[in-house]
Formats: structure tokens, C-alpha cells, sequence
């Protein structure tokens, strides 16, 4: 029912005014509010009730199998998609809070976080099933604990008021207390985030991670600063870096580092 | 493939890994003609997705059910099939991975390739705990030599006593070590643990048709171009330019037929695609299916459903079943925070090691624990960043987010350095497969169940690994950071480390062994076994040698008892 009421919104964010936005927001939380479950239970110390009975669409898909193509895997891959364009927005604003843009850096939102997301939360498997609930149960909590603390949704929240949330989950309990869940939702989406995110070009590039290209000769080891940085430890800790072999053979010390090569008595 | 297989081999052999694939090429370079069964399908090694990168793969290539090693490591293969389960005692939580696809296991595995020397062959003089093998060194030696004429092999010799050397002719030239691999050599001779740049079946030069390694891609994906060895890429191209090679695929072999003079006539398999039954005759088979999967075909193949099973007098098959014990210590370096960045990447796979130092102790009872062990090292900024590694980057801080967290991030990646234990385990009575009761697989076969127990000889071991690489790591600067506590619940899985062998073991006693010295099984002369099944101990320096060594010799005994005519 979501997704049908969504369908026809735009592909990217930068073409959905605002008051649309919020209008779907308010509509759909309206449409939450109606399960029964979640209407049952208040709020308890200003901590907004965990929809622990909200219907999370069930995945029936066979999987990509043991002998997948790996070089047809498609643009939509191998199991229809299903996030609604609420949750990707929702969890872009989420990512980006995550891991900021800086001025070398794109945001998370930039390079697809969605568009993973949605791939991710699609998938039959295990893990990837616990999300798809963590997602669909915990972004109505979200929108509900952001309504109790600032009386508006999770899209609609300032930078400031989503990182009291944000901050609000990471420092619960992930073992007991009722923001135990929430807990679990921030560890789980923050580690799928940064995971997602260091695995793209622009996160490799970030770390400074160089991927390796193919080189015709020997594979030349540590050179340059990488080298003297990896000689100046050794030889602090006081150990012995001559003996070493350093780059391609020959290696003219080798024989100066020998272990017992006779039979032990 | 076809489900009805008319024509007569001189041999059809179960299974394309290092076993049969290494059997396949040197009985038909002999000139015997030789049926190949595979159940899983062909891979054409130009189809390898070398170059993919991590996300343009579902679920950023993280391992799944379907795919126990990531979306594209190399092989058809994981640890659960739907088809084909298997059982485990309970308490047992043994993981039997099975590769099913031409190449089978070699598509995967580390290519770390160090010899056997002359103690490990004679343990049964040297602690008792074991039989002798039925060869000796210096019986095999010509054999690594040929072997690894064929697989190709690069490293240097340490010239330590029970860590021969290959000749200078066949072995290429080593890797350079990474700056972190120099920190973890020289910290570790400095504790008196040697350490040398180690024996890879990577090519660092051109061999035959096969190009030397490029340093870009992973290896556990397949290699297009043949530097990274494999039973697929290697030795099946080879045999079948020879003519005299037929390969059969997606064809499981269920059971070896007998006449009624008890000699194998052949083998029946279920096509996985229709179910449909088929038959291949031979005058002789050679079961290569992996350790396991041979005692399996053999438990099952017995006459009227005998629970005995076939070539099992000695009710040894699926016995003796042992796995490699293993740890791994991680340790945490500050010294190698945002350290320069460069291509670490090499021949992926690791470029050292530290070999077992232990003898004489051990042989002075200074040890409690009868068996040696080595060490890898990993990690660094080696790999590509993977979506269910960064934790350790980015938690370090508590579950920090916003500015601050790349920085964060950046500062740690590369600065984790891990050893890894890999021992030998002492077969024990506790530990072997059989067929379960009642557990069928998709075509009514029997499978497996396992019943698995370390003993203190490993615990003992896992411990001295533990107190080992605590040493090595802090006499580097670093910290450890996990791997620590009781050996008993950081060790490997049984199973995991996916070594598991002598369940059909060689020697010269019928009664307690399933095959001659020569692979051919006592009971049944025209059937031999030449996978891990055969080894009698399994040695920490990693199976796949050796098992290719031993089908190497064996099947030259096979091929001249063909010849003349003993067949």
C-alpha cells in the first residue's frame, strides 16, 4: 500500500519541492498510525514505542543461486526492488548525517546510499531480511520519537534536531530498556552505511586506498615514502632491518640471516 | 552433458580438483584414456570476473547463502546445498565446504604450497601418535619436483631442516614483502621465530601458456591468465591437448559398480540438471572427489545396501578425519596509523610466512603438544575495503558519526596486522564421518554425518600460537587486540579451515589403512583414491601439495599397471 500511494514520485530528491514532501510524510505516518499494533502502546518517558508488530513486506525470491552471471548481473540485479522512495529519503537523510560531505568527499545521499539500500533491503537473505524490518519498523519510531522530542518527522528535522535523535540512539542500551531497538537500528544502519560508502570509488578515495592496476614486471613492494616510513619503525624498535629482503631478488644480505639448518638432535 | 556414456575408458576419474585434475593430466600425457566426472559445470576460465569491483555486485559482494565466499569468489561451491545436506552430531558444528565446479577446490584456496619434509612423513617413529606414511621424503621427492614443474611455483628455500627446498630450475623468483609483512619478519626473527618470503603456486614469471602474474586481481576470483594456479586453468587445459581427455560435467557420482569378481566396473551418477541416471565404464576408477565425498561414494557403494560400504575391510573409510587447527591474533599498530598510502595490494595473496621452528624442542619434550605449526600474516591496506570489515576502522571510537568519523576511519585503515596459526591435528577416534540413518540427498543417496572433537594436542597448540603471535605483535609495537581467551572458543571451526583429509588413508598395513601406498585400495584392485582422503597425517603445511604430488606418482602406478595388462 506504500509503495503503490508513492509510485509516481520523481527519481531524485532535487525534484520534489518540499511542501510535497512533507505532504506525502504526513500522509504516510497517518497511514501507519492506523495499525492497530502500534496505536495500542504510548510513550513512556519521552521515548516513542518500538512498532514491534508492523507488517514488514515478506521477500520471496529464490536468490542469485550458486553459478550467478557476473558479468550480466543488470541494472535492477537479481530480485525486484521494493524500498519506497519515503524510506530512501529517509535513510539518505540518515547516511548523511552519518558521514557528512566535506569538501574532497561526496555524501553518502551522492553516490547512491539509496539506491543500496534499496538493493540491500530487496535481498532474500538473512541479514538482509533483519534490515528490511529494521528499516520498515524503525523509521515509524523514528518519526514518532522526532514528533515527541521537536513535533515534527524524521525528513523534517534541522541538522541539529536529527543528530539529537541520531545521538539519542547510539548512546542506548542495545541490551534492554526500551530503546534497545533504536540502538540496534543505529549500529546495524551505521555500520551498512560506512560499509556501503568505503566501497564505492569515492570511499576508496577517501581513505586514500590505492587500488591496485596490472603491472607487467615484478611487484615492486613498498617504495618511496611508503619504504623509508616502514625502515624508520623498524629500525626504532630495534630491529634488524638489514637483513631484510627488500623489493625483487637478488638480495645480496639474504645470506645473512640464517635459521638452524640442521637436523635437531 | 549426457545422461549414457557409451564408450569404454581406460579410466574415469571423480573429480577435477588438485587430485583429479593432477590425474587426469599425467595418465593422459601416458597416453591413457581417461573420462573426467565433475558435478558441478565447466567454467570457461575467460569468464572469470577478475576485474569486477565489490559494488557493482549485489549486496557490495558480501558473502551470502547462495555464495558462502562473496558474490564473486571463484567456484560453485559453499558450505550449504540445498540438495545435498549433510548431518553433524550435536555439539558438532563441523562446516563442509564443497566445491562443485571444474577445478574444484583449487579455484579457491590460498595457494601456499610448502613441502613436506622427512620428519612429517616418519611422525609415527617420532611420537607414535600416527602411522609412518608408506613413503618416505626422499620416495617423493622426484615427484614435488615434477609437480611443481607443472603448478609452477614462486618463493625463496629456507634452507631449516624439514622445509626442503624446490630446485633452483623450477622455482621462480619471490614476491617483495609488504612494508607491514618487513615489520612482522623482522620482529619475528627477533624473537627467534624465523620468517621468509614463502612458496606461492603464483607465477611470478611465464610458464608454458600461462602468463606471470599482473598484481591487480584477487585470486580467490580465478585467474584468467593462468598465474594463479588452478586444477582448471593448469592441468586440465593440458590434458586435453593430449586428445585423450573427455570431461563429463554436472554429473554426481553416487557409487562404484562391481562385477562379480569384486572389481570396479564403473561408476553410476545422477545428472544434477534432470535427475536421469547414467554409467560410465572403466577398467579402472580413481575417486578424486575430495576426502569426504570419496569415503561418502564408497559407504554408499556397498553391495545391497551393506552399511560397510565398498574397499572398507578395515571399517577405516570416513575414519581418521582431520582438519587443520587454527587461530588468528590480531594485533593493533598506532606506529602504522596514516601511514603512507601505496599499492599493497601484490599477489593478493600473502607473500610471507614463518615456518615451524619447534622440532627440537618437541623432540626434547620441552612442548605439550606433538605437532608443528606455521604463521600467516595479513591484513594492512592489502585488500579493497569490504562492507563487512570497516568496523574495525571505524568503531574504534565507540559508534561515533558525523565530521571527525572519515578522519577517523582514514587514520586506522591500514594500521591492523593479524597472525594466523595454522597447526596439525592428531587423528583421534572421535573424529570421522559416516552415512546418517535417515538424511537423504535430492536424488534418495545417503549423505554424511559428522562426529568431530578436538583433542588437548590442539588446544595445547592453539595456545602456544596465542602466547607466539603475542610476542611477535608487541615486540612490533602493536597491541593485540583479539584472538586472545580460551583456545577452546577463538579457534577455527572444524572443517573451517576446509583441510579435512584421511578419511580412505594410504599405507602398508590392510587392517588399519583403506589404500596400498600407492592410492589403490586394498580391498578392490582396480579402484584407487587420489585425493586428500589417502593422507595418512596432515601435516600444517597446507594439503593441496602433497595430494597433488601423491596423484602425480600414483597414477604413473596406475598407468603402468594398465600397460601391462595387471588391469
Amino acid at each position: 500500500m506504500v509503495e503503490l500511494a508513492i509510485g509516481f514520485m520523481p527519481e531524485r530528491r532535487i525534484k520534489l519541492s518540499r511542501r510535497r514532501m512533507i505532504q506525502l510524510a504526513v500522509a504516510m505516518s497517518a497511514m501507519s498510525a492506523c495499525s492497530p499494533s502500534t496505536e495500542t502502546e504510548t510513550a513512556k518517558d519521552g521515548i516513542a514505542p518500538w512498532p514491534h508488530d508492523l507488517h514488514v513486506p515478506t521477500v520471496k525470491h529464490p536468490g542469485y543461486g550458486t553459478f550467478p552471471d557476473y558479468f550480466e548481473i543488470g541494472e535492477t540485479g537479481p530480485w525486484p526492488k521494493i524500498l519506497s522512495e519515503q524510506h530512501k529519503r529517509q535513510l539518505e537523510k540518515f547516511a548523511d548525517l552519518i558521514l557528512p560531505a566535506t569538501e574532497s568527499a561526496p555524501a553518502p545521499s551522492v553516490i547512491g546510499i539509496a539506491d543500496f539500500f534499496d538493493d540491500w533491503t530487496s535481498a532474500p537473505y538473512p541479514w538482509m531480511t533483519d534490515t528490511r524490518k529494521t528499516v520498515h519498523q524503525g523509521f515509524i519510531w523514528m518519526d514518532k520519537q522526532a514528533d515527541l522530542m521537536f513535533g515534527k518527522n524524521w525528513l523534517e528535522l534541522s541538522e541539529a534536531q536529527a543528530s539529537e535523535v541520531l545521538i539519542l540512539m547510539r548512546d542506548a542500551s542495545r541490551d534492554e530498556g526500551p530503546l534497545s531497538r533504536p540502538a540496534w537500528m543505529y549500529k546495524n544502519l551505521r555500520e551498512l552505511i560506512i560499509g556501503a560508502y568505503y566501497t564505492t570509488e569515492e570511499g576508496e578515495q577517501d581513505l586514500g586506498h590505492i587500488h591496485a592496476q596490472p603491472i607487467t614486471g615484478d611487484y615492486p613492494g613498498p617504495t618511496g615514502e611508503a619504504l623509508n616510513h616502514i625502515r624508520d619503525l623498524i629500525i626504532s624498535l630495534d630491529l634488524d632491518w638489514d637483513n631484510l629482503p627488500i623489493g625483487s631478488p637478488p638480495y645480496e644480505n639474504y645470506a645473512s640471516y640464517a635459521f638452524t639448518a640442521d637436523e635437531p638432535k | 552433458m549426457t545422461n549414457v556414456v557409451n564408450e569404454d575408458y581406460d579410466v574415469v576419474i571423480v573429480g577435477s580438483g588438485g587430485g583429479g585434475g593432477m590425474a587426469a593430466y599425467r595418465l593422459t600425457s601416458l597416453g591413457v584414456k581417461v573420462c573426467l566426472v565433475e558435478q558441478g559445470p565447466n567454467q570457461d576460465p575467460g569468464e572469470i570476473p577478475m576485474f569486477q569491483r565489490n559494488d557493482e555486485a549485489p549486496l557490495r559482494a558480501i558473502g551470502t547463502p547462495d555464495k558462502n565466499w562473496g558474490y564473486f569468489d571463484n567456484g560453485v561451491c559453499g558450505t550449504w546445498l540445498p540438495d545435498q545436506p549433510y548431518a553433524s552430531d550435536e555439539g558438532v558444528d563441523f562446516t563442509w565446504y564443497r566445491a562443485q565446479v571444474v577445478g574444484g577446490r583449487t579455484n579457491h584456496y590460498a595457494r601456499h604450497s610448502p613441502r613436506m619434509g622427512p620428519y612429517d612423513f616418519i611422525q609415527g617413529d617420532l611420537d607414535g601418535l600416527s602411522p609412518n606414511w608408506p613413503v618416505t621424503y626422499d620416495e617423493m621427492k622426484p615427484y614435488y619436483d615434477a609437480t611443481e614443474a607443472v603448478v609452477g611455483i614462486s618463493g625463496v628455500n629456507t634452507g631449516m631442516y624439514n622445509h626442503p627446498g624446490t630446485p633452483d630450475d623450477i622455482l621462480q623468483p619471490p614476491i617483495a614483502p609488504r612494508a607491514y609483512e618487513l615489520l612482522m619478519m623482522a620482529a619475528a626473527r627477533k624473537v627467534g621465530v624465523p620468517a621468509f618470503q614463502r612458496h606461492n603456486a603464483i607465477l611470478t614469471r611465464n610458464l608454458g601458456d600461462r602468463m606471470a602474474c599482473f598484481y591487480a586481481t584477487p585470486c580467490m576470483r580465478g585467474c584468467s591468465i593462468g598465474a594463479a594456479f588452478s586444477s582448471s586453468t593448469s592441468l586440465i587445459p593440458l590434458a586435453n591437448k593430449t586428445g585423450k581427455l573427455t570431461i563429463v560435467t554436472r554429473a554426481k557420482v553416487c557409487t562404484v559398480e562391481t562385477g562379480k569378481d569384486g572389481k570396479a566396473i564403473g561408476v553410476m551418477f545422477v545428472d544434477t540438471q534432470t535427475g536421469v541416471e547414467g554409467r560410465i565404464k572403466a577398467r579402472a576408477i580413481v575417486l578424486a572427489a575430495s576426502a569426504c565425498a570419496s569415503a561418502q561414494i564408497l559407504l554408499t557403494s556397498g553391495k545391497n545396501g551393506s552399511k560397510d560400504g565398498l574397499a572398507n575391510s578395515s571399517g577405516q573409510v570416513g575414519r581418521n578425519l582431520t582438519d587443520t587447527p587454527a587461530v588468528r591474533v590480531t594485533g593493533k599498530f598506532a606506529s602504522l596509523e596514516n601511514r603512507p598510502r601505496y599499492d599493497e595490494f601484490g599477489a593478493n595473496m600473502d607473500h610471507i610466512y614463518m615456518p615451524w621452528w619447534g622440532y627440537e624442542a618437541q623432540k626434547k619434550g620441552l612442548m605439550d603438544f606433538p605437532r608443528g605449526y606455521h604463521i600467516e600474516v595479513g591484513q594492512g591496506f592489502r585488500d579493497a575495503p569490504e562492507l563487512n570489515a570497516m568496523q574495525q576502522y571505524s568503531d574504534r571510537n565507540g559508534l561515533a558519526f558525523g565530521p571527525g568519523l572519515r578522519d577517523e576511519i582514514r587514520r586506522h585503515w591500514g594500521s591492523f596486522v593479524y597472525l594466523d596459526g595454522r597447526g596439525e591435528m592428531v587423528a583421534n577416534d572421535k573424529s570421522y564421518c559416516a552415512l546418517d540413518a535417515d538424511l537423504k540427498n535430492k536424488w534418495g543417496y545417503p549423505v554424511l554425518r559428522f562426529s568431530f572433537e578436538w583433542s588437548d594436542y590442539e588446544y595445547n597448540q592453539i595456545a602456544h600460537m596465542q602466547e607466539t603471535f603475542s610476542t611477535i605483535i608487541e615486540r612490533a609495537g602493536g597491541e593485540v587486540v583479539s584472538g586472545l581467551g580460551a583456545p577452546k572458543d577463538v579457534m577455527s571451526k572444524p572443517g573451517g579451515m576446509v583441510h579435512e583429509v584421511g578419511t580412505t588413508r594410504m599405507g602398508t598395513d590392510p587392517d588399519i589403512t583403506v589404500c596400498n601406498p600407492f592410492g589403490q585400495t586394498w580391498d578392490v584392485d582396480n579402484l584407487y583414491v587420489m585425493d586428500g582422503g589417502v593422507l595418512p597425517t596432515n601435516p600444517h603445511k597446507n594439503p593441496t601439495l602433497h595430494i597433488m604430488a601423491l596423484a602425480y606418482r600414483n597414477s604413473e602406478n596406475l598407468a603402468q599397471r594398465l600397460k601391462q595388462g595387471e588391469i
